[in-house]
């Protein structure tokens, strides 16, 4: 099952994929799930919770080490927090959050805001 | 505004909102690979991943990589009026909300634009939702569902309102062509017409949702429904229409949950469903409704009433207000296995006017009940005789919906007469050991409901009160009175909120 990747990891002692931290982070995470499954407000503040604590570096970690342990629970649930933060926001304040930088030519931006200024509608003034 | 002037030169180290402590260096979201970066995308709308197509070139076509595509035409360029979109009623088409702006781009140049960009990505997209109400054009929804109907397709949601007497046909390519399709919800001004082809069918399709759709001929639905032979997750609501199909015959072996919803006074329901687990009857109960095989039902959910019988003359009322009350026993009947039953309001008045129904059915395994009142006054009858019939129930909730007859407090809302005085319900003494009465409206007659279970209840755990606004002084009271009442059950626990 899904934990059959989880023992080949403990078997494998030089795993350079996902570190100790990572590790006690996700493992706990399917009794966590499974207890909290039924009930969304109490996922809801789990997510919450985890967001405050868990650094965005962190949660790069978090995803990579879900996808490699095969583990689709938590990543759904990891990749859902992102989107959940960067849902419905600016442009400028999704780059500030993912610490990214323009690389664009100059016009190439003002010209993809054009195209696309539809989807601008009922964003949120951050 | 979205974008302002300003980009770059700022500080190296942008601080985020997340973490106040540390600014973090840039650029963690880096180090995903695209796939991972487009499964992050794939639980926004496609509006919201647009978006990302402006962070930077990398990002500029990660979305359509994303292998849903979803299409709301009030997210998208019209301001809506209200921040609640419109709900269907049970049985009519509502015309949308207006349009208050109309954007610069049309919908269908959007949704076409975005087709076009997309196809950048050689996989074509599994999941495609489309919601369509304002000027709908159906032309533009047969191209774009032509073109998302292709292998590998999974899930298709269509909204579209049209204005009578327009309709959309659904294209025989769907039901020839879609074998990969697990999830096809439909809503709204759409003709069903299942072609009579071999090829006709869908062997994936787990989930099947039609609301308020039409169906080109008598024995399309049950067609249809013949041809998923994996069906689960079935949810129906009848358009209330007088020409419109009025036979259903809801036969599927592999059916789990059901909802049914509908409101026309004369047709024929046959429900066989050996592994239904969860059904949910919304409506009036005709004539001719047959339930059979549901042994293996979990949870029932009944809201029923005959809206009809208001149009009968008065002579006849009283006959047809009993002769309902006996169909909906019937119906009960069929539900015998269940172990969670919630009856609304409107349900346990219909049960109270044929109260003596011959031989009502006994609920063997019945441990949760949710028992809606509203403000019959021979309440005192179908409750007890229900509890009488569910011997090993455990958890009580008595939910009562307030309604102007109640407001003077004086008045007594319900006759509890000899109500657990004797003859206790084997599961008060024995079985129950949650309590919740909800829509407490300090009424001396709810109090006194109260009382007598405590008094008899010998397992109960905990007895919860949530009331409707009281005055601080009024609170104070009613716990105090709460507190008082003595109780049978020495673990039992008061909440009250």
């Amino acid at each position: 099952m899904k934990f059959c990747t989880v023992k080949q990891y403990f078997d494998d002692e030089n795993n350079n994929n996902v570190t100790n931290g990572i590790a006690t982070t996700v493992i706990p995470l399917p009794n966590k799930h499974l207890k909290i499954k039924a009930n969304n407000k109490e996922m809801e503040q789990y997510e919450q919770e985890l967001l405050r604590n868990v650094m965005p570096q962190e949660l790069t970690k978090l995803i990579l080490a879900a996808n490699y342990l095969n583990f689709k629970e938590a990543l759904d649930f990891f990749c859902r927090t992102v989107a959940n933060a960067i849902q419905n926001k600016s442009v400028d304040y999704v780059r500030k959050f993912f610490g990214l930088e323009s690389d664009f030519e100059p016009g190439e931006e003002e010209k993809l805001c054009k195209e696309f200024a539809w989807s601008f509608e009922g964003v949120d003034e951050d | 505004m979205a974008k302002s002037k300003s980009t770059s030169k700022r500080s190296k180290k942008p601080i985020l909102k997340l973490n106040r402590k540390k600014p973090i260096a840039v650029d963690w979201i880096s180090d995903l690979p695209d796939s991972l970066l487009s499964h992050i995308l794939s639980f926004l709308t496609t509006k919201d991943a647009v978006v990302t197509s402006i962070l930077s070139s990398r990002w500029k076509t990660l979305w359509t990589l994303v292998p849903n595509l979803d299409f709301d035409d009030y997210e998208v360029g019209f301001l809506r009026i209200s921040s609640s979109l419109p709900s269907y009623s049970t049985w009519q088409r509502p015309s949308p909300l207006p349009l208050l702006k109309r954007y610069r781009f049309t919908f269908p140049h959007i949704v076409s634009r975005v087709w076009s960009l997309r196809n950048a990505n050689p996989n074509p997209p599994k999941k495609f939702r489309l919601r369509w109400q304002n000027d709908c054009d159906p032309i533009h929804v047969d191209t774009w569902l032509r073109t998302a109907i292709t292998r590998g397709f999974e899930v298709l949601d269509l909204d579209i309102y049209l204005p009578l007497p327009d309709h959309f046909i659904l294209p025989f390519t769907l039901f020839n062509h879609c074998k990969t399709l697990a999830v096809l919800k439909l809503t709204g001004s759409i003709v069903l017409d299942p072609p009579s082809s071999s090829a006709m069918g869908f062997p994936s399709l787990k989930v099947l949702h039609l609301h308020l759709v039409e169906y080109a001929n008598p024995g399309s639905f049950s067609r249809l429904l013949s041809c998923c032979p994996v069906l689960q997750d079935l949810a129906v609501q009848i358009l209330g229409n007088k020409d419109g199909e009025n036979n259903f015959k809801i036969i599927v072996p592999t059916l789990k949950r059901l909802q049914f919803c509908i409101h026309i006074p004369n047709y024929k329901l046959e429900i066989n469903a050996p592994c239904l687990e969860y059904l949910y009857f919304v409506g009036n109960i005709g004539k001719h409704v047959l339930l059979a095989n549901l042994s293996n039902l979990v949870e029932a959910v009944l809201e029923t009433s005959d809206s009809y019988l208001s149009v009968r003359c008065l002579t006849e009322l009283f006959d047809g207000f009993q002769e309902y009350g006996k169909r909906v026993w019937a119906f009960l009947r069929a539900l015998y296995n269940v172990k969670s039953l919630h009856l609304d309001s409107s349900t346990t008045e219909c049960l109270c006017n044929a109260i003596d129904f011959d031989d009502p059915p006994m609920f063997h395994k019945l441990a949760y009940l949710n028992f809606g009142y509203g403000h019959h006054c021979l309440m005192e009858n179908v409750l007890p005789l229900l509890l009488h019939q569910a011997p090993k129930l455990a958890v009580l909730i008595f939910d009562k919906k307030w309604r102007n007859c109640c407001v003077d407090e004086g008045r007594d809302c319900f006759s509890l007469e000899k109500m657990f005085c004797e003859d206790i319900p084997e599961c008060l003494s024995s079985h129950l050991r949650t309590f919740h009465f909800q829509g407490f409206h300090r009424i001396k007659d709810e109090l006194e409901l109260i009382r007598r279970i405590l008094k008899c209840a010998g397992v109960l755990k905990t007895m919860s009160v949530s009331s409707y606004p009281l005055t601080s002084e009024g609170k104070v009271y009613v716990l105090n009175e709460l507190l008082k009442f003595p109780r049978l059950s020495s673990t039992c626990r008061i909440a009250f909120n």
